[in-house]
């Protein structure tokens, strides 16, 4: 692709099919942004991965910060020195960067900020599926949310474009189905913006928000939001539209993946509607709404989780005193159709619209006979974390202790067979969970687990926390050398160390921050790194952190094995799969039972390695009791 | 809506190649100069867990191109138990191309026997319960002769063609989009593979 344009910067006239997530990049692109930062998290982590990826040629300075407060702090310093700015995360991520992102309203932003974030109905990816919709309201900050990848791109221009207009923050709220989907996208002109870099401490009631100082700019702020309602109202991003062909049975108020799985419903049941598709989602085109909501009989406000828009809208309508419309949402117990729970797809909807208009469900649809296994997520063939966790359950086991969990494909540690892991907040909850149930429970052994990217990202408080307030638990830490679980992020502890890690120019001579040094600088006496692959010495390490009288530290080393695997099946390098010799093997089923690689199968009533999942760690072999093994590496075979 | 449409589910595992699948039919579609439009579905694991894949072609740009159940007219199983938990997918009479390959659950490998992995005859009888279009499909065999395994996808594509006729796109765009979005070196394999995947007829 050397001498190529990418196709993320070619000039307009042009269309692409874009993943939703590109397009947010592609708008980055034609809006003139000049500085990005992010945490990676689904749904928005290829975001990063493409900003990284073309940098160089983008003119668009790309970090992954530490975590999203930072990377909030980042983008809106630079927005507040005059360069446009963009940051992302993902839906819980913004718990992490409200501190930050709850005071943006107040200050005075000449280069434009635009927050994205990927909320996660469903979920698919996260802890829980938290509506940040409700932040728009706290955060005093308009709030837009786009219905497919076209106006993904769209939006991103728009929101820049107010964001530079009035010197405010703007956030684009998504969805995974926005961020995980492609469509072609019209490309427009890349802007040439010229904005006055420069960095005025006083201006506009300046950057220092106290209680002496904060009336005038919570007042601007205000000002700020009621120039957006009277955008909203004049029909800014607002489509009204009449579907299908006959008499309209209904009319529906919404926006986002609602929207596009509304039309493909009401295709479904042949029905016809008049919609009211929102694109500010706050503060709502109120004016609009409400004559939307007078022109109609019935009017079925449509939204995902919670029901926001809804209690917005109701507010108005009583403040109004229009009463002739009956209005359907979520927060009635009889509207309990709609629940708050999930995402929508298009059989829900079907299945919602077919009850409200009195239409036949059309959908006919088989199931199978067969019982079918579920397939929950599970660490990959060959992953460092499985034999941690295997030498973790042996201790815990043993010392009937408790194991406290945190975010990342180590959380999988909960399911069988290892079971580790069974507290789990948020991101660097586990070693303040640790401290906490060693307050409860001051005779029961407690370790918790962090990744390296989680320990940069938000567990060095609870740390220091346990350090200082002399807590006596252990942590291992799962060092993969990667943000493994969001697809390969560097993060500091990534370095150049990492093989397979993506390479991106920006941290190509990066050197590793080492957690063991940072830990020891803040008094941690024994920390002991150990290779993941070897269980008897992760035992003896956590063993001998248990008996220390004070937070002891095991660190359990091994790259990401899905991310080494395959840099060395692509060069060749990848170790010859094991195998089981059925003539030794005493079908004991330990492998199985115990350690669960998803590599061995159950073939008849016996383990069997499956040679296109086992890269050859050998791992497996240490679980296995006989003292001559039947575990045995392949000496010919041919990858693949 | 104008012309002809077409919904297409892909199954798998992480790591199989189901985004290139849709990408390589979605490509075609677009180079046809139809409306088109993808959605992905992925959970927690990179590998280990179940991604879905969803293509529609021809459909009006404003509509969710996730597929719904009852809706493909196309399904795509880059592993077979998968073919089963996504057969509420399928349309009446709708066509299923399955790979033969499988990769066991942890519910499965995890079990005193109690939870079974059904054999490959079950699933194809349970599949030609709801429809006569199933291909089971040896991919794994056919990408070994080939000597690689990220082959499979398209000959499954290439079975898919040879065996039906409501595609709105023919073989030769489903090559340009082949041409188009995988590396070079690689297109070659891949048209052989996709050659072979034309070989088997329902």
């Amino acid at each position: 692709m050397a001498s190529k344009t990418h196709p993320l910067l070619m000039d307009a006239p042009y269309k692409e099919m874009l993943l939703g997530n590109d397009a947010f990049v592609r708008g980055m692109i034609e809006a003139g942004v000049k500085v990005s930062a992010a945490y990676p998290g689904s749904p928005t982590s290829e975001i990063g991965m493409r900003l990284a990826e073309i940098a160089d040629k983008s003119g668009i300075y790309f970090e992954f910060s530490t975590n999203e407060k930072v990377a909030t702090e980042v983008a809106a310093s630079a927005a507040i020195g005059g360069a446009p700015a963009v940051c992302f995360m993902k839906s819980v991520g913004l718990n992490v960067a409200a501190d930050s992102f709850v005071q943006l309203s107040l200050f005075t932003i000449p280069g434009g900020l635009v927050v994205i974030l990927g909320d996660d109905p469903g979920p698919h990816s996260s802890q829980n599926e938290q509506d940040n919709r409700h932040y728009a309201k706290i955060g005093h900050i308009p709030m837009l949310e786009p219905a497919n990848a076209q106006e993904a791109k769209d939006y991103v221009v728009f929101a820049m474009e107010q964001a530079q207009k009035w010197k405010m923050p703007v956030v684009i709220r998504s969805t995974t189905r926005i961020c995980h989907q492609t469509g072609l996208v019209e490309y427009g002109p890349k802007k040439e913006v010229n904005i006055e870099r420069g960095y005025d401490p006083e201006r506009d009631g300046g950057y220092v928000p106290l209680p002496a100082t904060l009336k005038p700019l919570k007042e601007k702020s205000l000002r700020n939001l009621k120039k957006w309602e009277d955008l909203a109202n004049s029909g800014a991003l607002l489509r009204e539209e009449k579907v299908g062909d006959g008499e309209p049975q209904i009319g529906i108020i919404t926006a986002g993946h609602a929207y596009a799985a509304t039309k493909a419903a009401l295709r479904k049941l042949e029905a016809s509607a008049n919609i009211l598709k929102l694109g500010i989602i706050y503060p709502l085109p109120m004016k609009k709404i409400v004559e939307f909501i007078k022109k109609n009989k019935t009017v079925k406000i449509l939204e995902e989780l919670d029901p926001f828009i809804e209690e917005l809208v109701k507010v108005e309508l009583y403040e109004q005193g229009v009463t002739g419309t009956k209005i359907i949402g979520k927060s009635k117990e009889e509207d309990y159709e709609d629940l708050m729970i999930s995402e929508y797809d298009t059989a829900r909807l079907v299945g919602m619209f077919s009850k409200l208009l009195n239409i036949p469900n059309p959908i006919r649809y088989h199931t199978s006979k067969l019982a079918i296994p579920r397939r929950s997520p599970v660490l990959c063939p060959g992953c460092g974390h499985r034999t941690a966790f295997h030498a973790a359950k042996i201790v815990m086991d043993k010392m009937k202790g408790y194991s406290m969990a945190d975010i990342g494909c180590y959380s999988l540690g909960y399911l069988d067979p290892h079971n580790q892991g069974t507290l789990l907040y948020s991101m660097g909850s586990g070693v303040p969970a640790s401290s906490g149930m060693k307050l409860a429970l001051p005779d029961t052994p407690i370790m918790s687990f962090v990744g390296d990217s989680t320990f940069f990202h938000a567990a060095m408080p609870g740390i220091v926390n346990a350090v200082f307030n002399k807590h006596k638990h252990v942590l291992m830490v799962m060092d993969n050398g990667i943000s493994a679980m969001t697809g390969h992020q560097p993060n500091p502890n990534t370095g150049k160390k990492s093989i397979g890690a993506p390479v991106f120019s920006k941290y190509k001579d990066t050197e590793t921050i080492s957690i063991d040094d940072t830990l020891k600088a803040w008094g941690v006496k024994f920390v002991k790194r150990i290779p993941a692959y070897n269980v008897a010495a992760l035992v003896e390490a956590l063993e001998e952190a248990f008996a220390q009288d004070e937070f002891a530290v095991v660190i359990q080393e091994e790259p990401c094995a899905l991310m080494r695997s395959r840099a060395e099946l692509r060069a060749g390098t990848l170790a010859n799969p094991y195998q089981i010799d059925h003539d030794i093997c005493r079908n004991i089923q330990n492998c199985l039972a115990d350690f669960a690689c998803p590599a061995i199968e159950k073939k008849g009533e016996k383990p069997q390695i499956n040679t296109d999942l086992c890269i050859g760690c050998g791992c497996c072999v240490q679980t296995c009791p006989l003292k001559v093994k039947p575990i045995k590496q392949m000496e010919e075979f041919s990858r693949i | 809506m104008t012309g002809k449409t077409l919904k297409v589910h892909v199954t798998g595992m992480g790591g199989q190649g189901i985004g290139s699948t849709t990408r390589v039919l979605a490509t075609a579609a677009k180079l046809a100069g139809l409306s088109v439009m993808t959605m992905e579905t992925h959970g927690l694991a990179q590998r280990g867990g179940v991604v879905v894949s969803d293509l529609a072609i021809g459909y009006d740009p404003t509509e969710s191109p996730q597929c719904t159940i009852g809706e493909a007219d196309v399904l795509i199983a880059l592993e077979a138990l998968e073919s089963l938990r996504s057969l509420p997918k399928l349309r009446e009479k709708g066509i299923i191309v399955v790979n033969t390959t499988t990769y066991q659950p942890l519910a499965v490998r995890h079990s005193k026997g109690e939870i079974k992995y059904p054999s490959l005859e079950e699933i194809e009888a349970d599949l030609k319960r709801v429809t006569p279009n199933v291909l089971m499909v040896p991919a794994q065999k056919d990408a070994q002769e080939l000597g690689v395994s990220r082959t499979m996808n398209m000959i499954l594509i290439g079975a898919l063609v040879a065996n039906t006729d409501i595609l709105p796109i023919s073989k030769e765009q489903i090559i340009d989009g082949m041409k188009a979005i995988l590396p070079p070196k690689y297109v070659d394999v891949n048209l052989r593979a996709f050659e072979k995947g034309l070989s088997y007829k329902l």
